[in-house]
């Protein structure tokens, strides 16, 4: 078969590697561009999310592209992400796109044709050869994530304005096309080496930081957050992004697979606040907002797309965390209709506030 | 003790419950008015603005229960109300939602409300709830006599399809029940149809066993409460009707993909369906422009025997 699937940040780059490892080919959708948006706005229901959006523009130029078979990931709800792949089937099967359409998800009984599916994925594989698929999409996940934070403490320090992402952008491509183990190894050794010769005082210097917290989808990809990473480091901001798909992978799938539990650190740190699992990562936003404040952040970004159900009980919550921890909390909404410069404007406006603010506190 | 209960989201569908229980409990119930403009600006005061119309008029009535000097309110946290489904995020952190929007005199009674597991784990959370205000047996018979009342009003409400009168346009009202059964907010929907001489069905008169039994056509099973019961319901009376109104509430997840699913459903099997997005915004004149136009297009389409496309196709060629 030939496999495509969502874009979601760099995340490509290792499932293309688990996919091959299945013994499929390969499509990788073109990066989202506007074309992508518009694509899956045409075609999806008016009032549901951006990311269900972005995903039927991926899929349709994925399949445009050749390929006849579709991964998504589903989920038990109660966030709509777990309902995607029922409405994105039959939004495809209207375009007259022909593909098979396998959603992972974890088995709990809800949907019989999860085996079946499962098999097909499996049957041009054997053991050894998916080990080593997997192993390469560890590698280069873990690579992908290393360079990725490094650059959001490097960009707000480096000598040449937009030095750290074009040196990234090389890297990534470098670590996609690697084929072993070693050899991710090496890129990444390297690249790392390179991004940290590219700052021009030491780690040291003091700037902003501030928490990047809010739906995984909207965090972890550019163009739907309007690189919003890069913003804050080229206005001098060190970002920290509370979600990380490398522990996302060890607790939902090592941790949670044998039956671990691994909402507890969460729990405590968003209680009395919220009390508990909300669907998609609500409760990890709220949690993640209190523990920025207790380690001193200047400040807390909170990003969600337009009308997401478990960000949107999170934004009712964190006002009342932003007084009771004084900490700034600024919540950005996108949708289709984002505009560059709006958005560019409130960032900067809330960099102002953060630095007034430390200003002050220095001064007493 | 007085203790007030908003009449807004799963009020609609679990007040017997409620009011019986907490009332065997030795509670008085006072339940806030019916949704006016003043509620719903409260709520849209008291809420962030991406938030469902629905969970602004929550706030409003909690608001409205404040203002009448009540002290406690009845504010569950509802997970799951049948195996393996949810109802949505806004239940599940209800009580941390409204905890911050009203006075600290004001006390929350908040159950954890939980039937992930089954019914016997939904019947239990009732149970640990009561616990706290009585004895074992005590609290055992006030939960027997309130789920007999619920039964009893949900078995109240089941109606024969068949046995409404053919010469009548039957419409399937879609949608939540705290839209459909609240007159401000769905502004009065169901009784401006019924008015117009249409005969509306609604989920709530399918039963439970006919929903599931006509919900299993879907190939993954729906996770929401509230879509099964759209999608089955819509399974169930597909026969008997001549077209589908579905409300939606502006910002909801569920809807947004139920809504989508139902309204691939009517395309596919040629059935006309009127989708409206109900938010604060909503209009009255052009809410009745939009019903006439559709009861107009089912009027001709029984007069021409389905000869008129549903869906802006051409039918005839020439």
């Amino acid at each position: 078969m030939k496999v495509t699937f969502p874009h979601m940040g760099n995340i490509y780059i290792p499932i293309e590697s688990l996919v091959q490892g299945m013994g499929h080919d390969v499509v990788v959708p073109p990066m989202d561009t506007k074309r992508t948006l518009d694509l899956g706005t045409k075609y999806s229901p008016d009032t549901t999310c951006l990311p269900f959006k972005i995903i039927v523009g991926n899929l349709i130029e994925g399949i445009d592209l050749g390929a006849d078979c579709v991964l998504m990931a589903g989920g038990t709800g109660p966030c709509r992400l777990g309902y995607y792949g029922e409405v994105h089937k039959g939004i495809l099967e209207d375009l007259g796109k022909k593909v098979e359409f396998i959603t992972i998800e974890p088995p709990r009984g809800n949907n019989p044709n999860f085996w079946p599916q499962l098999g097909k994925l499996f049957e041009k594989t054997n053991l050894k050869r998916f080990a080593g698929g997997c192993l390469l999409a560890w590698a280069k996940l873990n690579a992908c994530e290393e360079l990725e934070l490094l650059a959001l403490v490097v960009r707000p320090r480096e000598r040449e304005f937009g030095s750290t992402s074009r040196l990234l952008k090389q890297a990534f491509q470098q670590i996609k096309k690697a084929q072993s183990l070693s050899a991710v190894g090496k890129f990444r050794e390297e690249s790392v080496h390179a991004v940290k010769g590219l700052m021009s005082t030491s780690e040291k210097e003091k700037v902003l930081r501030v928490g990047l917290v809010g739906e995984i989808y909207t965090v972890l990809e550019p163009f739907v957050n309007l690189q919003i990473e890069e913003r804050l480091g080229y206005l001098g901001v060190e970002v920290y992004r509370t979600i990380s798909l490398v522990d996302w992978v060890k607790n939902h799938i090592f941790k949670q697979g044998i039956g671990l539990r691994i909402d507890q650190a969460l729990r405590r740190s968003a209680a009395g606040y919220l009390r508990g699992f909300v669907g998609g990562h609500g409760l990890e936003t709220v949690a993640r907002t209190v523990d920025l404040a207790e380690k001193d952040y200047a400040g807390a970004i909170h990003i969600l797309p337009m009308t997401c159900m478990p960000e949107i009980v999170a934004q009712a919550i964190l006002p009342q965390i932003s007084e009771d921890k004084h900490i700034p909390v600024l919540s950005l909404v996108v949708d289709e209709h984002t505009g560059e410069a709006g958005f560019q404007t409130r960032l900067e406006a809330f960099v102002d506030l953060l630095h007034r603010r430390e200003r002050c506190r220095i001064l007493g | 003790m007085r203790i007030g209960i908003p009449r807004a989201l799963q009020y609609f569908q679990y007040f017997p419950l409620w009011t019986t229980f907490l009332r065997e409990l030795g509670f008085e119930t006072v339940v806030s008015p019916v949704t006016n403009k003043q509620i719903l600006n409260w709520g849209i005061a008291h809420s962030v603005d991406g938030a469902c119309l629905p969970l602004k008029t929550y706030l409003g009535h909690v608001r409205a229960l404040v203002e009448s000097g009540i002290q406690l309110i009845f504010v569950p946290q509802i997970i799951s109300v049948a195996r393996l489904e949810y109802l949505c995020p806004n239940s599940m952190g209800l009580p941390d939602i409204v905890n911050k929007q009203v006075p600290p005199s004001v006390t929350l009674v908040s159950p954890v409300i939980n039937g992930k597991k089954g019914t016997k784990a939904l019947v239990q959370s009732y149970l640990r709830f009561g616990l706290e205000f009585g004895s074992k047996r005590e609290v055992q018979s006030a939960l027997e006599r309130a789920f007999q009342a619920q039964r009893r009003y949900d078995e109240s409400l089941y109606i024969e399809p068949n046995s409404v009168p053919l010469e009548r346009l039957n419409i399937l009202l879609i949608g939540q029940r705290y839209l459909v059964d609240d007159p401000f907010i769905s502004i009065d929907i169901k009784k401006r149809l019924e008015s117009a001489g249409v005969n509306v069905f609604t989920a709530a008169q399918v039963s439970e066993k006919d929903i599931m039994k006509a919900s299993s056509i879907l190939p993954k099973r729906m996770f929401w409460t509230s879509g099964r019961n759209a999608v089955g319901a819509l399974e169930h009376l597909w026969e008997n009707l001549d077209g589908i109104v579905t409300l939606a509430a502006f910002a909801c997840g569920a809807d947004s993909l139920v809504g989508e699913l139902i309204d691939r459903k009517a395309r596919l099997g040629n059935l006309p369906n009127l989708m409206i997005n109900l938010d604060e915004h909503t209009g009255e004149v052009g809410m009745i422009t939009r019903l006439e136009a559709f009861l107009d297009l089912l009027e001709r389409r029984r007069l021409h025997e389905s000869d008129l496309s549903s869906h802006g196709k051409h039918i005839h060629t020439h």
